[in-house]
């Protein structure tokens, strides 16, 4: 193989491997921007995983499986709001729940619909998600070999991201949902509802979560089997948690962790050690960067606060100078 | 007794129920067995309740040994059987036998045939966790890819755990685009399916591990991706628990030894698959040296290290002598 090829599959597997991520990521940062922190898209993924495999089985179309997974995602995120916004149950222990239902629940129902515990492989005749071949692109070296020929859901991510913008930026209810996560009694007093507001965030968000959870078993593989999220839920979130919320941020972030994870992919055979150490990057940025962030945002308030004060110094001046 | 993680991987506890089921049949003995599953934690109930229970042989997951050595002097009238231990291991009481797969040898014979098939002169090995257990395959079948053409170059690679198949197939597609292996061994459990997938996606060659999982795949009507699985390490389990049993039935006292017991290709309890996949893909010519190295192993006339005895930079050394 050309050394240009090995760049361009090389390239061409941060995308395979940012996809999941990215998703979670945007589901995370939907319901991040109501004021809720999403922690069950591990267990929201792990299930719309399994739900599109034996949907496309079933119904044997590629479309029904990846709706039906974004149907599960929406299910749990609609049992989350349930037991949070009408139960007040803690958010965080219903969504550790959710993850523990999530990944016994899902090993049962495998047992129950194929009668093995490992996997739906050759038990359930599922389908996969498309390729695209870009033209033109395609014969171009490296950026070709890099950006053509991944799964529709690949492609959509970056749609989805942009879609999640512009929900977030330009709509009513993105506003509505911004206004919730800043301040609910402002929120309320000017007559929205803001139970109503957080549940359709965690809807939305449970269906984001949805595609990439197909996009694991009817893409990546073509195959559900236990536990295959392997925390790349749980990664999404952490890449939603240091862009604190922004879809843009959250989505190139996650590229991030699929450049770290792809590097050491390949550094691990040639240097060990050194893969363990890449693979950590990612996560001593996090924390560094939630420490800037936190220190960008404690500045900005201070900067804030220093204007009221100045301002309300001012305005008794006026008065003063008034009277 | 028999105790073991969870039933359905298609390969290692499929394989030790199958040799239950074999000393029921043969032996005669009355059979019973538990899923007890890989948390440590829950052990000692588990033990306990076996021994309340009163049975008079348990096999023991090796996550059984602290407690064997704890307490199985306790209890005089049982006997305990600790499958898949290290080499190393070893436990005082007399009622104790610890028993360790000699895997290096037959991954040894693996490297060989991978050596040997591959045109590339690059093979591929995708581990499960990195632990003594899976380097003994990695050591074995390194040492026998270097007999066979000391040039050639082993990537190998840790997924972390034994269920995440799509780093599987990441982890083999970057070592067969990027480093132009041709020949993968997947000893990952049931993340090996990944690797499967990616030798088919990439038409080169898949190694598998335990049971023959070319026979297996095929016998779950998946013939294609079979046709890509010229051999398999295999690890049988179901031989070694009927074996167990027979000496016993046979009056042998095992339980005298202290130290592990290494089980190898002298036993029958490792080897390396034959099927028609084997013949089909595999050389003649290598398959007779691979035939010749087994009884040499046998014989004592040619040493493979294991990993068990080696240090961790022992084992870095070997690894990075072949480091494409």
């Amino acid at each position: 193989m050309s050394f240009s090829e090995a760049i361009g599959t090389f390239l061409f597997s941060i995308f395979r491997l940012s996809t999941p991520i990215i998703y979670a990521a945007l589901a995370a940062c939907i319901t991040k921007q109501t004021g809720l922190l999403n922690m069950a898209i591990e267990g929201i993924m792990l299930t719309a995983a399994l739900s599109s495999v034996v949907f496309s089985a079933l119904t044997q179309s590629v479309v029904l499986g990846v709706l039906f997974g974004m149907l599960a995602g929406s299910l749990i995120g609609g049992i989350i709001s349930y037991a949070n916004l009408i139960g007040k149950t803690e958010l965080y222990l219903t969504c550790i729940a959710i993850n523990l239902i999530a990944t016994g629940g899902t090993t049962f129902a495998l047992y129950m619909i194929t009668g093995t515990k490992g996997t739906t492989f050759s038990a359930l005749p599922s389908l996969e998600v498309p390729n695209i071949d870009i033209p033109f692109i395609k014969d171009i070296p490296i950026l070709g070999t890099m950006l053509s020929g991944h799964s529709i859901l690949t492609y959509f991510a970056f749609v989805c991201a942009f879609l999640v913008w512009l929900l977030i930026y330009k709509t009513r209810l993105g506003l509505r949902m911004r206004c919730v996560g800043e301040n609910p009694n402002a929120a309320l007093s000017v007559g929205i509802s803001v139970t109503r507001i957080k549940t359709v965030a965690y809807l939305i968000s449970g269906a984001v979560g949805g595609l990439g959870g197909a996009f694991m078993s009817m893409s990546y593989v073509t195959w559900f089997s236990r536990d295959m999220l392997a925390g790349r839920g749980f990664i999404g979130l952490s890449a939603n948690n240091i862009t604190a919320g922004s879809p843009v941020g959250a989505t190139l972030f996650s590229m991030l962790f699929g450049i770290a994870d792809a590097s050491a992919n390949v550094l691990q055979i040639t240097a060990a050690g050194l893969s363990y150490f890449v693979k950590m990057i990612p996560y001593i940025i996090t924390i560094l960067g939630m420490v800037i962030m936190e220190a960008i945002r404690i500045r900005k308030g201070l900067k804030f606060k220093d204007q009221v004060v100045r301002k309300a110094i001012a305005g008794t001046a006026n008065e003063k100078d008034l009277t | 007794m028999l105790a073991l993680n969870a039933l359905g991987d298609l390969s290692f506890n499929d394989l030790l129920y199958e040799g239950l089921l074999a000393a029921e049949k043969e032996l005669g003995f009355d059979v019973s067995y538990s899923e007890v599953g890989t948390d440590i934690s829950t052990y000692e109930g588990y033990f306990f309740d076996f021994c309340a229970e009163g049975y008079d042989y348990v096999f023991l997951r090796s996550g059984f040994l602290d407690l064997c050595k704890k307490y199985a002097a306790d209890y005089p009238d049982m006997k305990f059987i600790v499958y898949d231990t290290t080499s190393m291991d070893e436990c005082e009481a007399d009622n104790v036998y610890l028993y360790a797969t000699a895997s290096f040898e037959s991954a040894y014979l693996i490297g060989m045939a991978a050596a040997g098939t591959s045109k590339t002169g690059v093979i591929g090995f995708v581990g499960g966790q990195e632990n003594p257990v899976i380097n003994d395959f990695l050591v074995g079948y390194i040492q026998g890819a270097k007999a066979y053409n000391p040039n050639i170059k082993v990537c190998s690679a840790f997924i972390g755990n034994y269920n995440d198949t799509a780093k599987a197939l990441e982890i083999a597609t970057s070592q067969i685009k990027t480093y132009n292996a041709d020949v993968v061994f997947a000893v990952c459990g049931g993340a090996s399916l990944g690797v499967f997938q990616a030798c088919y996606d990439n038409n080169v060659f898949a190694i598998g591990c335990d049971a023959d999982q070319y026979v297996v795949y095929n016998k779950k009507g998946e013939a294609k991706l079979a046709e890509n699985i010229i051999t398999s390490c295999l690890k049988k389990m179901d031989s070694s628990v009927l074996n167990i049993m027979t000496w016993i039935s046979e009056g042998k006292d095992i339980f005298t030894d202290t130290k592990a017991v290494p089980l190898g290709l002298r036993d029958g309890v490792v080897g390396i698959a034959d099927n028609e996949n084997y013949r089909k893909f595999v050389p003649e010519e290598v398959r007779t040296k691979i035939a010749a190295a087994e009884k040499d192993i046998i014989n004592g006339t040619v040493k493979v290290q294991t990993a068990y005895k080696m240090t961790q930079s022992e084992i870095d050394a070997l690894v990075e002598s072949v480091t494409p």
